[in-house]
């Protein structure tokens, strides 16, 4: 190796190790001039990839993809963002602290800590967001939009309390001695194993519960009294202030249910799922619901402002399960009812005419 | 900027397979390079756009035809190249901002360079591969990583002496490798 070249590959290397002076590198490119593979490889080193230069050439590869390759991506369905939850077992079981893994803009993974002091952790979800977490115990929870879950300190040692605020899919671990206890604004929901959906958004003023597998005790408190009711797989129980009758499934179970304004319904089983938890796996889910219930929801899952301007819209029924990216696919398909729905857009805020 | 060359396994992948992300990922990397090269002969930021965009979209579009095209990234500098003067054949002069220029003031452009410096990255890739374990992930981790010595060698558990050894040991070996 000639002296020039040992010289070359030592300059090189203090490039790498970032402590080349000016004249070092004034020298490194005089003893490279001319010569293209010695050019090459100091290119080669110091090349790095401008991520804003990523960003421009994907935005001009959507812009001027053909319109059969983006038909084609549409009929294949969105892949589930939710992650195999053996796996997250296991990294559950490696992290010490804290572990965040987001696996997309909008999925976290939790992991309790110990460290925190406060006697209450909080998790919450805004608008247009979910969260799913795994709690000490095992127990795995999706969090709805705009929902909060307070966990007591001491979760899965001496107890298993939290609170919900919204809606929550719970995957409950098995543990008979420490019975999990989940309070809502007008219910206290007792489970020692088992998988649900409750929903308990302060402003729809009802509790829903839709009980997928086990046994869950719901123990309701209506001022002085307290009841308790208990649910099989296949059921849903609504608690509402106002007065709502549902199909009830057993009619001795109605009258008493009546009196404390509760509904006891059959959940909408479909696929073995209650369509109430579809939004675990990325589904927007209608049923049979008002114009104004819907908007409610949509604003919560795509976090835009919905405003229904003609009060005859406000009671069209509608029922239908979605997987679209924008609010406004949504809305383009409950155009296509034929009923005569319009909308604008202006900034966030969606006005339906 | 350098051109990333497209592997004849990812070529087969594109043109029999139909693989799109395998085409979008060359698409990505290599955009800005071809973009720049057209507007070194069109000093025209929009046109420039549209030419280096067609022109990588012909990739995709020739289909199995693409298996025939022996260097890819030949084909698609003579194709901007052609395409660009075509249109300056058409086109009326135009008014060019100052600030537009300096941005793509770079004249390493020249098809032949970027070729050649393409070819030297496809190599030295390959000898990467075949460096010892450690080495190449001290190298990596300083490379790619844009670690410094010392962080890499916390990262790997290791001095930041035997880190430093690596890196001369890659350098001289990936320098050697390109050089023969």
């Amino acid at each position: 190796m000639s002296n020039t070249e040992e010289h070359y590959l030592f300059l090189i290397n203090k490039l790498l190790h970032g402590d080349i002076t000016k004249a070092e590198s004034e020298e490194l490119m005089r003893l490279s001039e001319g010569d293209i593979v010695r050019l090459s490889f100091i290119k080669y080193l110091t090349s790095s990839v401008d991520t804003s230069d990523l960003l421009e050439a994907e935005i001009v590869y959507e812009k001027t993809k053909p319109n059969d390759l983006i038909q084609e991506e549409t009929i294949i369905p969105a892949p589930s963002k939710i992650i195999n939850s053996s796996r997250l077992y296991k990294i559950a079981s490696i992290a010490a602290a804290i572990v965040i893994v987001a696996f997309s803009s909008i999925y976290y993974f939790y992991y309790v800590s110990e460290s925190a002091n406060d006697d209450w952790q909080y998790i919450s979800t805004n608008r247009g967001e979910r969260k799913f977490l795994t709690l000490k115990d095992g127990t795995e929870v999706w969090l709805n939009n705009e929902s909060e879950l307070k966990v007591l300190k001491g979760y899965g040692e001496e107890h298993r309390r939290m609170e919900l605020k919204g809606e929550g899919y719970f995957s409950v671990a098995k543990n008979p001695k420490l019975p999990l206890l989940i309070h809502t604004k007008d219910t206290e929901v007792k489970v020692i194993g088992t998988v649900f959906n409750l929903s308990a958004y302060p402003e729809s003023g009802a509790t829903t519960t839709s009980l997928i597998e086990g046994k869950v005790s719901l123990k309701i408190e209506g001022g002085n009294h307290t009841k308790e009711i208990i649910m099989n797989p296949g059921d849903q129980v609504r608690i509402s202030k106002a007065n709502i009758e549902k199909n009830a499934a057993d009619l001795s179970l109605k009258e008493l249910i009546l009196k404390e304004a509760v509904s006891y319904t059959k959940a909408d089983v479909k696929d073995d799922k209650v369509s109430d938890m579809l939004w675990v796996d990325n589904k927007l889910v209608f049923n049979n619901l008002t114009l104004s219930e819907i908007a409610v929801k949509l604003g919560r899952w795509y976090n835009k402002e919905i405003i229904i301007q003609k009060d005859e819209l406000r009671d069209l029924s509608f029922s239908g399960t979605f997987q679209e990216k924008e609010c406004t696919q949504v809305l383009d398909i409950l155009k296509k009812t034929n009923l005569k729905i319009n909308y604008q857009l202006k900034n966030d805020t969606i006005y339906i005419h | 900027m350098i051109l990333t060359t497209l592997s004849s396994e990812n070529k087969s992948k594109i043109a029999l397979k139909r693989d799109e992300a395998i085409f979008k990922s060359y698409f990505i990397k290599n955009y800005k390079v071809y973009e720049k090269y057209a507007f070194g002969i069109l000093n025209d930021r929009f046109l420039a756009e549209d030419v280096a965009s067609e022109i990588i979209w012909k990739i995709w579009h020739l289909g199995e035809d693409l298996m025939h095209v022996a260097n890819v990234e030949q084909y698609i500098l003579k194709s901007i190249k052609n395409k660009c003067l075509n249109m300056m054949r058409v086109r009326k002069p135009i008014f060019v901002e100052n600030q537009d220029l300096l941005d793509y003031a770079d004249n390493s452009l020249n098809p032949e360079k970027l070729m050649i410096e393409s070819q030297a990255v496809a190599r030295i890739q390959q000898a990467i591969s075949e460096l010892p374990e450690k080495t190449k992930q001290a190298f990596l981790l300083v490379k790619e990583e844009k670690m410094t010595y010392k962080e890499a060698a916390e990262s790997m558990n290791i001095s930041p002496k035997t880190v430093d050894r690596h890196i001369q040991n890659a350098v001289k070996k990936l320098f050697n490798f390109l050089k023969s």
